[in-house]
């Protein structure tokens, strides 16, 4: 067989045949990748996002809509309330706004306390306004707010959990625990602001500090049924009615196991203890029910009977003796 | 006769039929061969999830998953997780990665320091995820700093309400919220049946040791890395196999001493939690890590960051609602 083929002519024969190898082979190999490319388009057509829909995702808030609507017939003739700023309390403008809005509404008038004497600026006050003091109230003050509440005078007590805050100085940061110092006024009224607070994973306006709390049969709390308190601390009163509850389910936040209800706002005879300062704030007040809250809170301080001719030592009234500033006017105030 | 046959096997060995036949046989023998060769079996990856999780790191274990995909060789994935989490949105990268990864071939997780928050969400679509007592699982949720609330002002000018701000904090949690929904979605996506917590319970965000979360449902059984590795070849099918050990093509970025010590990752890096959460930032960053990592529990988030950008007479509080 070798007549008539040189090397070069062989050479181009095995040549033609590793060739043909080389491209049935290839053709092979290519089909495999070529298939597994198609699989794995067809792969990514196939993967299920349904756990990333915004249908289950999206989530539950409360609306924020109404406004504080006292009124007028359920109050008493106007009167002054004042709200106490002499104890390194800590409130801000804000967070005072609605309800002062709410009580110039009926023709009441707002005072600051910021010095002096306590008793001589509640001579001639219907209410005091309590916001989580930084120090705790000296027994002086203590026993004027006793004989205030005596004397028909309401009392509105707002606390707070502890709260850890970041400090920010020349020094660099710090965290440092600022604490409601409520425990010498509520041990003259029986109650106590718990100091943790109070989360529910399941039951809240958007997130877990942010717990939804739901209305007693306490009378006049109409129109109020579910309301949303940020970041609140339970609120005990010995002999005392609540008046909102924690939703079912909800814990303190320095333990796993204690569920319940807990009481978050308190009412005995001329006092209410609350648990939560921002619900009442300028952007809060109108989420879910906590409008007409804040309205049972306006008429409730609106609706002393206390005769402001007296004074607290049961003398005849003189001046305030203390460094108080005043809002609103006893004229009632616009609608807005 | 004979002279005739001569003649033809002549003429054919001077043709090139006769060799491109030849050649045809040979080459239908070997293709079988070559198509096993290009997608074969009897490997099972492993690959390493090692370090905070930023983008790099979603774009080098996404690589590497999607290798063992291609690799027509593989037929399990292991993924060893070292690692703490951390950006939610390279997070979501990575589980997306590691789902479609599962539909292909099965994927098993081992947790060897730890698979928390953002790692976690990658791992959860594992067919089994092992762990060991010293392992560390779960943090699922999310963190971010809150964006300052500012309004439109002589400086900046805006068209809408919300464009300096982007929103008020309700608005800002509900995003949050939304983050966190996708996530506990996903593990209970993953996890099905076996998950043995409820959602509020998930959503607490706690983290659970190995033995913990084995009883939980978050990890399904106690086992080292070899463990896992034999569950991957069994899931497969595979009696006798291969392991190929993927490479990270960059180097692991550490927020956990925990995570760094126990990583053999061959290039690795302890980092400041400033690298992925500075609180002066005005715009969000969301982050699947467990808080503990970006704030001290005495000075608050990122002390270093703060004492860099505040100025320097300035005092104050915050204290969020």
């Amino acid at each position: 067989m070798s007549d008539g083929l040189g090397a070069g002519g062989w050479a181009k024969r095995v040549g033609a045949l590793v060739l043909t190898v080389v491209v049935v082979v290839g053709i092979a190999a290519g089909g495999a990748f070529v298939s597994d490319q198609t699989g794995e388009d067809e792969r990514d057509r196939g993967v299920s996002m349904a756990e990333f829909q915004p249908e289950n995702v999206s989530v539950d808030r409360s609306a924020a809509e109404g406004e504080i609507t006292p009124d007028r017939s359920a109050v008493s003739e106007g009167g002054t309330v004042v709200i106490d700023d002499s104890h390194s309390n800590r409130w801000d403008r804000e967070t005072i706004e609605p309800l002062v809005r709410g009580l110039t509404r009926v023709g009441y008038q707002v005072e600051i306390h910021q010095s002096g004497d306590l008793a001589a600026a509640l001579d001639d006050a219907k209410a005091l306004v309590v916001i989580d003091p930084g120090q705790e109230l000296p027994s002086g003050d203590v026993d004027d707010v006793r004989r205030f509440t005596g004397q028909g005078g309401r009392l509105l007590v707002v606390g707070e959990p502890n709260r850890v805050g970041i400090s920010a100085s020349l020094f660099g940061t710090s965290l440092t625990t600022r604490e409601s110092s409520l425990t010498t006024l509520g041990a003259a009224y029986g109650a106590s602001v718990d100091t943790a607070y109070l989360r529910n994973q399941g039951s809240s306006d958007i997130n877990y500090k942010w717990i939804q709390t739901q209305s007693t049969d306490a009378e006049g709390l109409d129109g109020v049924e579910q309301t949303s308190m940020y970041t609140a601390a339970a609120v005990r009163v010995r002999g005392g009615e609540p008046l909102l509850r924690a939703a079912p389910e909800t814990r303190p936040s320095d333990t796993d196991d204690a569920t319940g209800t807990y009481p978050v706002a308190v009412r005995k005879n001329n006092a209410v203890w609350l648990g939560d300062k921002t619900f009442m704030r300028g952007d809060r007040y109108r989420v879910a029910d906590n409008e007409a809250f804040l309205t049972y809170l306006v008429e409730f301080l609106a609706s002393s009977d206390r005769d402001t001719s007296q004074s607290l030592d049961g003398d005849s009234n003189g001046g305030s003796g203390g460094q108080n500033q005043t809002a609103g006017s006893t004229e009632p105030a616009g609608p807005n | 006769m004979s002279s005739s046959i001569r003649a033809t096997l002549s003429r054919a060995s001077r043709s090139y039929v006769l060799f491109v036949a030849i050649g045809l046989v040979v080459g239908l023998t070997l293709a079988p061969v070559a198509f096993q060769a290009t997608s074969s079996d009897g490997t099972v990856a492993v690959v390493p999830l090692s370090g905070g999780i930023t983008g790099g790191t979603s774009a080098s274990v996404g690589s590497m998953l999607e290798q063992a995909r291609e690799d027509p060789d593989i037929e399990a994935v292991v993924i060893v997780s070292n690692s703490g989490g951390g950006s939610a949105s390279a997070s979501e990268e990575l589980y997306l990665e590691a789902k479609r990864t599962s539909e292909q071939m099965p994927v098993v997780a081992y947790v060897d320091s730890a698979a928390l928050s953002g790692a976690y969400y990658t791992v959860a679509p594992a067919d089994t995820i092992y762990a060991k007592p010293a392992s560390l699982v779960g943090s699922v949720g999310t963190l971010a700093n809150a964006p300052t609330q500012v309004e439109p002002n002589t400086i900046i000018a805006t068209t809408g309400s919300n464009k300096l701000s982007g929103g008020d904090d309700r608005e800002f949690y509900t995003i949050l919220e939304t983050l966190s929904n996708s996530f506990y979605n996903a593990v209970e996506d993953g996890r099905g049946d076996r998950l043995d917590i409820s959602r509020s319970e998930l959503a607490e965000a706690k983290l659970y040791s190995g033995a913990q979360a084995v009883e939980n449902g978050l990890a399904d059984r106690i086992g080292d890395r070899r463990s896992a590795v034999r569950a991957a070849a069994d899931e497969a099918g595979l009696d006798d196999y291969d392991v190929k050990i993927l490479r990270p093509d960059r180097e692991a970025l550490f927020l956990s001493r925990n995570s760094y010590l126990a990583s053999s990752a061959p290039e690795k890096r302890m980092v400041s939690s400033d690298y992925f959460f500075d609180p002066d930032d005005a715009a969000p960053t969301f982050l699947m890590l467990p808080a503990s990592y970006v704030v001290d529990a005495e000075t608050g988030p990122t002390t270093a960051a703060r004492n860099a950008t505040r100025p320097a007479a300035a005092t104050r509080e915050e204290v969020s609602a």
